[in-house]
């Protein structure tokens, strides 16, 4: 007879972790079910094909919204979670030659931003406060269930809390940029976070809201702070993996589940492709919404209105990300009088403009790859030598718009092209890149949906975006991480609050279901 | 001595009309001061070709709130209007075409000619935009809610459905939810971008859409009907009214200033130099023109300016009126009741796609190549309008951005409009060589003739980022803004545009209020 779990868990990615971890401990028996060959879902270090000893974080390549909460409680830090702050965050170098280096200290950076626009640097303070009143607001939901829009709402109740709403919740980054900044390189760079993942231009509302949601984060303890993980990503599920086990966690890697088991309205544990059948009082599903509900489970099971809101969930990504491996540093013309170790440590953004990114949009939602795309790169082996051969690189290439559905052709025939047209893009700002690169890993939408098993490739699992989030995530009446299925939960990206190495839904799934296993008559 | 008014109201338009009427029904002296010939702003009606009556701007009636013309016995001073049966046509490229009809099940027929499922769904949607306006409604006639509270209101059963498609998303997202034909998610999204420089696809349009859809001033929710004698009837009549309660209407008198005293407004100063005092100065004016132009920027609290000027008020409305000869011929009507395709708004957006890169082009500074389009032919249904056998039509059509990107309006003013007109003519050949006059409005022309801000006809963009109380900046729980009695009482203010009259009705009660508790003395 199959063994009975707990919870089984579908999907080792890094909420599947902190959920498995969370209901260990609460003394449940676990078992974490894995496709891929070993966990970490896009949370993942892996060697770059044909370039050994070249580690690169296959998807996701930063840190910095994981609650400290849930970091302290699974005792991260004690498993090999090391972060490795970022000096400065970022730097944006200009088509002209110009560049921005986004410098950690405050003065600092208010002298940088001032060399473009003294205006600007003068309202910085009072932007760096909207975006910090915002989070405040932010932070009081995102370890419990989704709140209502009206409750959510009800939290902007101080004084100038109106403006907050209106540019950081419902409107779009660039009337954000606009309305605080003059210059088109500060109105650039602050769009860049409103735009990651999200197929939407800066003009698009919505995208306030992203920009919010990436500038949260309290990973590494100062608010907003993207850090790199030592070893690359794969060090943060590694260490989850390990926390897992320590528990308890059973973990089965290189087994795909095929369907969910459901029972009467309940689900009861899941099938393997093998055949195998694993069950469980409870199911967490780490896999988006759609795959979950759409791929694993019976319509039958499912009212047909939930169907139709699975359906319309908005995932269609826009991303690819190229992982090189590289014979040096990309050297940026920006820098070559400034100090070239500057584009090398922190994130580099390619954003001059806010018409440059609407443009790069606008190409992809006509199908067509964007001529001029937007890039957030990093270098990670610049600071964690960990991760190349002596003397040599490995860098990730975040780039944005690439459609899923090409309109003319197909990835299978154009990614490679596509890849080095991009690849060139970026060179216009590095010229040494192109003639760098001793090996590639492109990842365009489809790649990343075959890859991750993230449906449409979208590293959220959904739009992170206002009518995507709060009890709207998944679908609107998601109050709940348990939908219509009884014991079927989700606990991924695509439940509130939502994407990134964050772990919050995991956590919060996992307490209702810890809440559901005690309080319920179970079969 | 300068007169001394209790409430000086700036601009003639609908909504300054309306305030006037409450204010002079609640016994106080008022003053309206128009700075063209006659009043009516944007709802006027005027012979600009001989012999033919058009709607320079605004064109059709839907949601004016009953209790406002009810109140102000617009129906006794000459206001009618002209049911359309059917409500909208739309004609599609392919030959094909799509009426919405006053009865549902005719409508459903016409429907099921593209899909059976979207004939089904018909009703939820349905149920989804009544619930949306029911929520609206309770909201339209008093001063602007916070979000939370609107929210608060989205509480029953499937109401966060509501809440997501119809108040935060895009109207694209909104018809492919219910409907998988694209003629009719086509067909269904185009009130969504009425006015608004955003593409099908950009979240905000489905609230567009709700405002398009909620009007009751035919006694049919979102029903929009003609006002017999064209747009300018509704304010002759409201002009009427205020006379009869003793309102003082001046025209060609344009306001030049807003004269503060120890931050509280005490009257206008005219272009001419003549003062005319108000304990109240209501304006009809847009925020921006009435905040920084009209007002010393000293007097406003620097916060205040920078929301102001960050209001989104970029119009994407070229409005052409034509003199005919004779009512187009449409192709896809052809052997059929021509009547079909004038009687109510005929709508060209014949995917969503098609709305959307007529947007991106505008977004970067050119003339939609493929526009979207509005067309109304008032004289198929109101003879009063045209010489006897010959005709009216109003293009409204997107989007044109206010600068173009090559050349000046000035320069372009008449290709353009004759290739948006060439555009429209695919649907209707011949349309062309019927031409005996034509008045074309770019955003600039609109600015300029009607004093909206950047040709913008809501004055700011209707969506739900500049509604409630972030409307006309993030704060505005009442009418009165940093100034003391200085009020907005246009569209820029809640609820926002369209010949309506709720801000100049909330408004004026405002004041009422403040004038009877003695804050203005």
């Amino acid at each position: 007879m199959a063994k009975q779990y707990d919870a089984v868990i579908v999907g080792g990615g890094h909420n599947g972790f902190v959920a498995a971890s969370y209901l260990a401990k609460a003394g449940f028996d676990v078992c974490v079910l894995e496709r891929y060959h070993t966990v970490g879902g896009a949370a993942i270090s892996e060697e770059i094909d044909g370039a050994p000893g070249h580690i690169a974080s296959t998807g996701s390549y930063v840190l910095s919204l994981a609650p400290q909460k849930i970091l302290n409680e699974l005792d991260v830090w004690e498993h090999g979670v090391e972060l490795i702050r970022r000096t400065p965050r970022s730097f944006s170098p200009l088509p002209d030659g110009e560049s921005l280096v986004y410098w950690e200290d405050h003065d600092e950076l208010l002298a940088e931003i001032a060399r473009f626009s003294i205006a600007d640097a003068k309202a910085y303070p009072h932007y760096d406060a909207m975006v910090e009143r915002a989070c405040e607001v932010m932070d009081k939901f995102i370890l419990r269930p989704p709140p209502s829009w009206a409750e959510f709402a009800a939290a902007f109740n101080q004084p100038g809390d109106d403006r907050v709403l209106k540019y950081m919740i419902l409107g779009s980054v660039a009337e954000l940029a606009e309305y605080f900044f003059e210059s088109d390189i500060m109105q650039g760079s602050a769009c860049a976070l409103g735009l990651i993942g999200t197929f939407r231009g800066p003009r698009d509302a919505g995208t306030g809201y992203v920009k919010l949601y990436h500038s949260m984060g309290m990973a590494t303890g100062s608010r907003g702070a993207w850090a790199y993980v030592r070893g690359a990503m794969g060090s943060v599920t590694q260490a989850l993996a390990r926390i897992a086990t320590l528990h308890g966690v059973e973990i089965r890697e290189g087994v795909e589940v095929g369907r969910i088991i459901v029972r009467d309205g309940s689900a009861t544990g899941v099938a393997m492709t093998t055949g195998e059948e694993v069950l469980g009082r409870a199911i967490l599903s780490n896999l988006d919404p759609q795959r979950t509900y759409l791929s694993l489970v019976e319509r039958d099971d499912l009212p047909s209105e939930f169907v139709r809101d699975i359906e319309s969930v908005q995932m269609t990504s826009p991303v690819m990300k190229i992982n090189l491996a590289m014979a040096e540093l990309p050297r940026y013309t920006a820098l070559k009088d400034r100090g070239e170790e500057l584009g090398q440590t922190g994130g580099v953004h390619i954003a001059p403009s806010i018409d440059y990114l609407q443009r790069a949009y606008e190409d992809a939602r006509n199908g067509h790859p964007s001529d001029y795309p937007f890039f957030s790169v990093h270098a990670q082996s610049a600071v964690d030598r960990s991760l190349a051969p002596e003397g040599k690189h490995t860098i990730s290439i975040f780039t944005q718009y690439f459609p899923y559905d090409l309109a003319d052709g197909t990835w299978e025939d154009r990614r490679a092209d596509i890849a080095q047209h991009t690849i060139d893009r970026f060179s216009e700002y590095a010229p040494n890149v192109a003639g760098a690169v001793i090996a590639s890993q492109v990842l365009a939408p489809p790649d990343i949906e075959a890859r991750f098993g993230l449906t449409g490739g979208h590293i959220f699992q959904g739009e992170l975006v206002p009518e995507q989030a709060f009890d709207m995530r998944p679908v609107p009446g998601s109050t709940t991480y348990e939908g219509p299925i009884k014991g079927l939960y989700l606990c991924g990206s695509g439940a509130w609050p939502g994407g990134c190495v964050m772990g919050a839904p995991g956590h919060n799934a996992a307490h209702e279901a810890i809440a559901n296993l005690r309080n319920r008559a179970y079969g | 001595m300068a007169k001394q008014y209790d409430a000086v109201i700036l601009g003639g338009g609908h909504n300054g009309l309306v305030a006037a009427c409450y204010l002079a029904k609640a016994g106080f002296e008022v003053c309206v001061l128009e700075r063209y010939h006659e009043v009516g702003g944007a709802a006027i009606s005027e012979e600009t070709v001989p012999g033919y009556v058009f709607s320079t701007g605004s064109y059709v009636f839907s949601l004016a709130p009953q209790k406002v013309i009810n109140d102000l016995d617009l129906w006794e001073h000459g206001l009618e209007l002209l049911h359309r049966d059917p409500r909208f046509f739309m004609p599609f490229p392919d030959g094909e075409y799509l009426s919405y009809w006053e009865d549902e099940e005719k409508t459903r027929n016409t429907i099921r000619r593209f899909s059976e499922k979207d004939a089904g769904n018909m009703d939820h949607y349905n149920d989804f935009i009544r619930r949306a306006s029911e929520v609206m409604d309770k909201f339209i006639l008093r001063q602007p809610p916070t979000f939370a509270e609107f929210a608060a209101e989205f509480n029953g059963k499937g109401d966060a459905h509501v809440f997501q498609k119809v108040i935060l998303g895009s109207v694209a997202d909104l018809v492919e939810y219910f409907f998988e034909s694209p003629y009719i998610q086509a067909n269904l999204a185009t009130g969504g971008v009425i006015g608004t420089f955003r593409g099908p696809r950009d979240a905000g349009t489905a609230y567009v859409k709700l405002y398009h859809a909620m009007g009751m001033a035919t006694g049919k929710r979102g029903a929009w009907a003609y006002v017999r004698g064209a747009m300018g009837s509704v304010t002759q009549a409201m002009k009427r009214v205020a006379q009869l309660e003793g309102v003082e209407i001046r025209t060609n008198a344009e306001v030049k200033q807003v004269l503060i005293r120890n931050g509280r407004a005490t009257g206008v100063a005219l272009a001419s130099g003549e003062e005319i005092m108000g304990k109240a100065v209501l304006s009809n004016a847009d925020p921006k023109r009435t905040y920084l132009t009209l007002v010393d920027r000293d007097e406003l609290p620097a916060d205040y300016v920078r929301d102001i000027e960050a209001i989104q008020i970029d119009s994407p409305v070229l409005k052409i009126n034509l003199a005919i000869e004779e009512l187009p011929k449409y192709t896809a009507l052809k052997g059929s009741d021509m009547a079909e395709g004038y009687t109510g708004g005929l709508m060209i957006g014949p995917t969503i796609d098609y709305m959307q890169r007529a947007y991106e082009d505008a977004r970067n500074g050119r003339p939609s190549d493929y526009p979207f389009m509005n067309v109304h032919s008032q004289s198929g249904v109101d003879p009063t309008v045209a010489p006897p056998g010959k005709h009216t039509l109003s293009i409204f059509a997107q989007y044109y951005p206010y600068e173009l990107a090559e050349g000046t309006w000035d320069e372009r003013r008449d290709e353009i409009a004759m290739h948006t007109i060439k555009r429209f003519a695919e649907y209707a050949p011949g349309l062309e060589s019927s031409i005996v006059g034509m008045q074309a409005l770019a955003p600039p022309d609109l600015e300029a003739r009607f004093g909206l801000t950047g040709g913008h006809i809501f004055q700011g963009e209707l969506v739900p980022e500049q509604a409630f109380d972030m409307r006309p900046v993030p704060g505005s729980k009442t009418y009165e803004g940093p100034i003391r009695g200085l009020y907005l009482c246009g569209s820029g203010a809640w609820p926002g545009g369209c010949v309506m009259g709720a801000p100049g009705h909330n408004a004026a009660h405002e004041a009422i209020a403040n004038l009877q508790s003695g804050r203005h003395n």
